[in-house]
């Protein structure tokens, strides 16, 4: 199946021109050899590339009607040019159900744009004199009763093999309006065809994942697209944007799998005996799956991530067994269970190896606890859910927290339902458990609370404070009391490690003319004239945070913190410099106030 | 009269008003992964329409229809019904394209001196910032001779397309001029 974006780089004229040669619209209109092309390709993507493939249909269709009668021929193609691009602009605009209906074009208002925009090219193209000789040629050759005659079909195929008589240009304007109308009848009775569109539900698949995992590593990206070649660009956002909640069929295998497992072990490794899972062939066959889920553990999945030190140690042991096992060739036994897997496994392993280790330091440092891990039981209460906005519910309540790679975790036990399988103090907490938040904690900041209701940041000497306050970039908060206060300060302490770890800096730059007050330009008119001061002042407002995560490792994040927090203070400088330029020039204006605030607030 | 009221309500958070933006650029600049990448708030499922990208979005109570259009220069003309209710132009550069930037400033040049388009506001992105050797915010403005530009409210923000980084600045920046200028 074509897409328009394979055929439509500039450089592939060539291919445009060959691809076009393989349909035959000699005697067709227009609208139909239009049609006819769409259902061959899906013709959708980037202004440049729809043009550049409009071009070529209209030379094609040309050279098959050679003497149709809509003006233009030769190196004139515009007129065509210009009904096909009509075309195409009406079924967006009419069949693009975000478009509400009252602004959607009207019949009339497309006649008259495409009939002017017509009329102007014909001027444009012909001065007088081509007119002229345009006239005698229209003039000429031509069947006029039979142009006549098929002119009663409502389509341009009355313009196909002829067209009207040309002497006069009143007829033919008339003519072409009544054309312009049939098409905008036909085209939102029938959209143009979408049949190349449906066939791609194995890319689906293969698309969204990589989307997913752009998020994720950049490893999967390649596994995934080496698999499944997908070739579009557009296509891969369009599906994932629009089937965002089907999960990819990648992910799903290796969640379950993973969970399967991750049961298996920690029913029965409650007191980290190594050597049991060692014989569990259950888990050593699909080890693979494993490796990879390492891979997943920044994103959302909050169910396949093993929670909590138990989890991270039962990882640790997976960990190790499959890098054993990647240095040995794998086993033939477990070949059935993963096959879906193993395209992607294998070509991981290359480099898998690579992201294990440093992975391996992570997962080592996390059984180390805070600041790279920390769980316990808290109180906890809501205080804001948005910015200005009280939480509904602001009582306390005992809860279970993991902080762990990047997420806050809380949780509530069933009060009595530990029984339910049977199993009692099978070393999975999970399972007597149900999650309540799953906080991410990028841009995130945990201070302290004294106890008269201050907030600091950082705990003093002597100070025991046991309740910590969490602000989430969204404006939320929520509170947490600890028993002691070592465990408050482990706990604000791994939340802000993770923060600083996951958080990324503003991209640099910014520049616009919008004035604030202390750009140059009202540094210099305030001074002056009062009149020539026209520019309004804007209220400023600090920018939104970047919520991408930080795909960095532990020693480069850092650097880039520290680059970025010293571009902070130069900038600081900076502006407390025009700080002094504008109070100087401006204490004695009135109506600055709002510049005041605005340097006050940065 | 309930309805009258929610009329004026409507009116007043430009609940139901759409913005009609126009997205441009040179080909390979990326406006086809922002244009997709700005359904930031809730994504709306559409059905497939061939034809040219637009986007609908939904975002601080604003709804955007963002288009992009193009073709060749005889079809200027045809455009001008789109262009007469353009709130805002999104301008697309490739920041690490150095050979192709003096073309984007003769095609910004160019569809800024359209009538329609005069009182539209202007947000460029610079894209392509993960790249190595990316020009700064500051380095395309100059490149595309903004700096002197008084008549429209313009801003150039750094972005990189295919993180999501920078779009919802651009995007914030755009929304407080439009509320400002034409609601």
């Amino acid at each position: 199946m074509y897409d328009a974006e394979l055929i439509g780089y500039s450089g592939r004229l060539e291919a445009r021109t060959a691809y076009m040669s393989n349909f035959h619209w000699t005697e067709r209109s227009i609208i139909s050899s239009l049609r006819s092309l769409c259902e061959r390709i899906y013709l959708r993507g980037e202004a440049q590339q729809i043009d550049r493939i409009l071009d070529a249909f209209v030379t094609r269709w040309c050279e098959c009607n050679p003497s149709h009668g809509f003006h233009s021929k030769g190196e004139f193609q515009d007129v065509v040019y210009t009904l096909a691009y009509s075309i195409l602009l009406l079924n967006t605009d009419h069949h693009w159900t975000d478009i509400s209906s009252q602004k959607k074009l009207t019949r009339q208002q497309f006649v008259t744009n495409t009939l002017s925009t017509i009329l102007h090219q014909l001027q444009v193209s012909h001065d007088a004199s081509e007119i002229n000789v345009i006239q005698a040629r229209m003039s000429g050759p031509y069947d006029i009763q039979r142009a006549l005659s098929v002119s009663s079909v409502p389509d341009d195929k009355s313009f196909v093999s002829g067209g009207p008589h040309l002497s006069d240009r009143k007829v033919w304007i008339s003519r072409m309006e009544g054309l312009l109308r049939n098409l905008y009848l036909t085209i939102s009775r029938q959209p143009l065809p979408l049949n190349a569109a449906y066939a791609m539900p194995l890319d689906c698949v293969a698309d969204s994942s990589i989307l997913d995992a752009n998020i994720a590593s950049p490893y999967i990206t390649q596994s995934a697209t080496s698999s499944f070649r997908s070739p579009s660009v557009l296509r891969k956002h369009r599906t994932a944007s629009s089937s965002s909640s089907s999960r990819p069929k990648l992910t799903v295998h290796h969640h379950s799998s993973l969970t399967d497992i991750h049961a298996s072990i920690t029913s029965n490794s409650l007191s980290y005996v190594y050597e049991s899972i060692d014989d569990s062939r259950a888990y050593r066959r699909s080890s693979n799956a494993t490796s990879l889920s390492s891979v997943w553990s920044y994103q959302d999945s909050a169910h396949s991530v093993p929670v909590g030190l138990a989890g991270v140690v039962s990882e640790m042991i997976i960990k190790e067994e499959s890098a054993l096992q990647l240095n040995e060739t794998t086993s033939p036994d477990g070949s059935e269970s993963i096959i879906g897997t193993t395209t992607s496994a294998t070509s991981l392993s290359s480099v898998g190896v690579a992201a294990q280790s440093d992975k391996l330091i992570d997962v080592e440092s996390e059984v180390r606890g805070a600041p790279w891990a920390k769980e316990g039981l808290l109180k906890h209460r809501r205080r804001l859910d948005r910015h200005n906005q009280r939480a509904k519910n602001q009582s306390w309540e005992d809860i279970f927290v993991v902080v762990q790679r990047g997420y806050l975790k809380t949780f509530k036990f069933y009060p009595s339902q530990s029984h339910r399988n049977g199993v009692f103090g099978g070393g999975n907490w999970t399972e007597n458990a149900s999650m309540r938040d799953c906080i991410r904690l990028n841009q995130s900041v945990a201070s302290y609370i004294s106890g008269s209701g201050k907030i600091s940041w950082k705990r003093k000497d002597g100070d025991d404070t046991q309740t910590w306050i969490l602000s989430l970039p969204g404006g939320a908060e929520h509170i947490f009391e600890s028993g002691t206060a070592e465990v408050a300060e482990e706990f604000v302490d791994t939340c802000n490690y993770w923060a600083a770890r996951l958080s990324k800096e503003p991209l640099q730059g910014g520049i616009g003319n919008i004035e604030y007050g202390w750009g140059s330009n009202a540094l210099n008119t305030v001074g002056s004239s009062r009149k020539q001061r026209s520019r309004v002042i804007r209220q400023w407002r600090e920018p939104p945070l970047n919520l991408v995560l930080s795909g960095l490792n532990e020693c480069s994040q850092l650097n880039s913190l520290l680059m970025y927090i010293e571009v902070l203070e130069r900038d600081i400088e900076e502006h407390s410099q025009a700080k002094k330029d504008v109070i100087d020039k401006v204490c004695n204006c009135r109506g600055e106030s709002s510049v005041i605030t605005g340097l006050t607030c940065t | 009269m309930g309805q009258v009221l929610g009329r004026v309500l409507s009116k007043l958070w430009g609940g139901d008003k759409e913005i009609r933006i126009l997205i441009l650029g040179l080909d390979g600049a990326g406006k086809t992964t922002i244009l997709y990448r700005l359904q930031i708030g809730e994504v709306i499922t559409t059905v497939p329409t061939i034809g040219f990208n637009v986007e609908t979005l939904t975002y601080k109570n604003l709804k955007f229809n963002v288009w992009d259009l193009g073709g060749q220069t005889s079809i200027r003309p045809y455009w001008r019904c789109y262009y007469a209710n353009t709130a805002a132009v999104i301008f697309v550069v490739d920041a690490t394209d150095r050979d192709r930037i003096n073309t984007s400033k003769e095609e910004l040049k160019e569809m800024l001196s359209e009538e329609e388009l005069a009182d539209s506001a202007l947000l460029v992105f610079a894209n392509k910032q993960d790249q190595p050797g990316a020009m700064t915010a500051p380095e395309v403005s100059q490149a595309l001779e903004l700096v002197g530009m008084k008549d429209r409210s313009w801003s150039i923000v750094a972005c990189s397309a295919i993180k999501g980084e920078g779009l919802t600045e651009g995007l914030d920046w755009l929304v407080e001029v439009i509320k400002e200028e034409q609601l």
